[in-house]
């Protein structure tokens, strides 16, 4: 009797089980050039995080090029269709990999003035006599100004690396400003956000919000989650004066995430022009044939939750472009600016003798 | 621990009770393994798995006739390609149990258990190419049914046990990532909706192992195939593995059928 019971049971959960598992819906697309589109067209419209932002309606748009697929659709072609389905999302986050290319939409740069040149900026400001570290270049400018120029948040920032640049600029050279170049970077990683940022703070500041879709509904997003950041270990070396940050459209991601944090503290200021965007944090997934697709999926905000998807203004009052000629004759508009700002506060604070803040227009 | 393991099955409890011996299972597995995780990818992966795993079974103390204590461990490494071949996905995972299960003695010498353990595993996919959302962590605490039936006989002189193993993670909690939550956003410290707590209708895993045991005397070898098949299924992602390998194993000192001496051994 006894094994009939243990019998019973056991084919009872293993049917059960079997049955259960079968309702767990997994999509299976077919490698065709419509299974792919298709399986394209769903992986972006269940998890891309900005089609309200930016006014798409993505069955429509999906609609439109489908058309242009068939069974008969070669692969370059497939390729160059998706990814103009892909550029409708404006969105610099998002790419297409195949083994002959990847897709990437450039407008939210190459529509606008460059305002940088590094070669200007090494022949004209640094004189290509400067100290580098970490990817990081700086160097001390004439009037005590602290230069710091980071080109990219790729690699890891170390805190070493900050300590001695700090220690250089401020403690052996003592500059009394500081200026950090981010113009053309185009983002990394983020937690290099959290180290620099931790530099120039005293005390924990609540830097943006953090959201990610819950389930394949447009609608369906987390409640935004506070990003906080911490001041850096007392015995790493602090800077909580004057800053002015300058940046180009071409500060894209980490980037621009770190220029929306900055901007919140009070002693900075952005000056340049408005960045490029690029706040969603991208996703990767694939299609049936191989290819990858990555794409924003987690919006990220500044610290009044508002998006950061679409760029962040300068400063008011530092609005400042330059163009490709004055470049060309090694005369960086934005960086003067920026210098001359800092000789103005310098020479009002000498006079009053009280200690120098950058003035808000 | 480990010599307390490999000791125990040549030491008496009490002289007028028949030993009961710890026998330890030493394994090696090697095989094929398939892997989805909606997380990562719609793609399906396939690859090769291959691990190692220890098993340790003992006629319990307080009831040894009926109650049979079970401890295994395991780790498993996988390779897998998707289909279209462009990308690559490895896997680690480890997984430890403890537990108890009934026994009852049949006649000619065919055994039957039933029982349940305590399963703690953890491992994770890895698909190489993917950014911000490059593993899919699977983590598992519960209780696990379990059932058996063993036979054993003698194939000329050579005694033979065949045993078929089945375990059935029933109840206990599982992690899951948010649908596009990044593992950033779980650095930050957002750890809502991460545990889930796990049953068959959205955590349903089955383990079955049949072997092989030759008992040459001082040593008994183990032949065997494992299928191994785990999927969960929360905040709209879906994950199944499915892995098929075939084991070879090793059990010091044998498991008493070839000497015939007087024990109470947990397998038969």
């Amino acid at each position: 009797m006894t094994r009939y019971i243990y019998s019973f049971l056991i084919v009872l959960m293993l049917g059960l089980g079997c049955f259960l598992t079968s309702c767990q819906d997994v999509p299976d697309y077919k490698d065709t050039p419509q299974g792919n589109f298709d399986a394209l067209a769903d992986i972006v419209g269940q998890r891309y995080c900005y089609f309200k932002e930016k006014g798409i309606n993505w069955d429509e748009t999906c609609a439109r090029y489908r058309s242009r697929v068939t069974s008969d659709t070669k692969q370059l072609d497939l390729f160059n269709i998706m990814s103009s389905l892909l550029d409708e999302l404006k969105d610099g986050h998002v790419n297409l990999s195949s083994r002959f290319s990847t897709s990437y939409y450039r407008k939210w740069w190459s529509d606008y003035p460059q305002n940088f040149n590094l070669r200007t900026l090494q022949q004209y400001y640094l004189d290509f006599d400067y100290m580098q570290v970490n990817g990081m270049s700086y160097k001390m400018l004439p009037d005590s100004i602290g230069y710091i120029y980071i080109p990219s948040f790729s690699n890891p920032i170390s805190e070493s690396s900050l300590d001695y640049i700090f220690a250089v600029l401020y403690g052996v050279e003592k500059a009394k400003g500081m200026i950090i170049d981010i113009r053309n970077n185009g983002g990394g990683l983020l937690t290099n956000i959290n180290t620099l940022v931790g530099r120039f703070i005293d005390k924990e500041i609540c830097g943006g919000y953090i959201r990610h879709k819950t389930g394949p509904d447009p609608d369906s997003f987390s409640e935004s989650y506070k990003i906080t950041y911490k001041p850096a270990d007392s015995n790493r070396i602090r800077y909580i004066g004057p800053i002015i940050i300058l940046t180009n459209r071409s500060c894209y991601s980490a980037a621009n995430n770190f220029v929306a944090v900055m901007k919140s503290l009070p002693n900075v200021r952005i000056c340049g022009s408005r960045t490029g965007g690029g706040g969603g944090l991208p996703f990767s997934s694939e299609l049936p044939n191989g290819w990858a697709i990555r794409f924003s999926a987690c919006p990220i905000t500044d610290s009044e939750d508002q998006a950061t998807e679409f760029g962040i203004d300068p400063s008011p009052g530092y609005e400042v472009d330059c163009t490709d000629e004055e470049l060309a004759q090694g005369k960086d508009a934005i960086l003067d600016f920026a210098i001359d700002v800092y000789r103005r506060v310098f020479e009002e604070a000498d006079k009053k003798n009280v200690t120098y803040t950058l003035p808000r227009r | 621990m480990l010599l307390w393991l490999f000791v125990m099955p040549f030491a008496l409890a009490n002289a007028e009770d028949p030993a009961r011996p710890v026998t330890g299972s030493y394994r090696l597995e090697i095989g094929g393994m398939n892997a989805r995780s909606t997380y990562l990818s719609p793609l399906k992966y396939s690859g090769t798995s291959v691990g190692a795993s220890g098993e340790w079974r003992k006629s319990f103390q307080k009831n040894p006739e009926n109650l049979v204590m079970t401890f295994s461990g395991a780790v498993n490494f996988e390779d897998m390609i998707n289909t279209p071949g462009s990308a690559r996905m490895l896997g680690a995972d480890a997984e430890f149990n403890w537990g108890m299960a009934y026994r009852t003695r049949l006649p000619k010498d065919f055994q039957i258990t039933a029982g349940g353990v305590v399963d703690i595993n953890g491992g994770a996919l890895y698909l190489t190419r993917n950014g911000n959302n490059p593993v899919s962590v699977n983590a598992w605490a519960g209780i696990d049914l379990t059932a058996s039936a063993s036979w054993h006989f003698t194939l000329g002189k050579l005694p033979i046990l065949v045993s078929e193993n089945v375990k059935l993670p029933t109840l206990g909690a599982f992690f899951c990532p948010g649908y596009g939550e990044t593992y950033y956003e779980i650095y930050l410290g957002n750890h809502k909706g991460l545990a889930h707590c796990g049953w068959w209708g959205n955590h349903f895993s089955i383990s079955n192992f049949l072997c092989l045991t030759l008992d040459f005397g001082r040593t008994a070898m183990e032949l065997g195939y494992r299928y191994d098949y785990r999927s969960s299924s929360a905040n709209n992602l879906v994950t199944r593995t499915s892995r098929n390998s075939f084991v070879i194993g090793v059990i010091p000192g044998g498991i008493g059928l070839k000497k015939k001496n007087n024990i109470n051994s947990a397998l038969y």
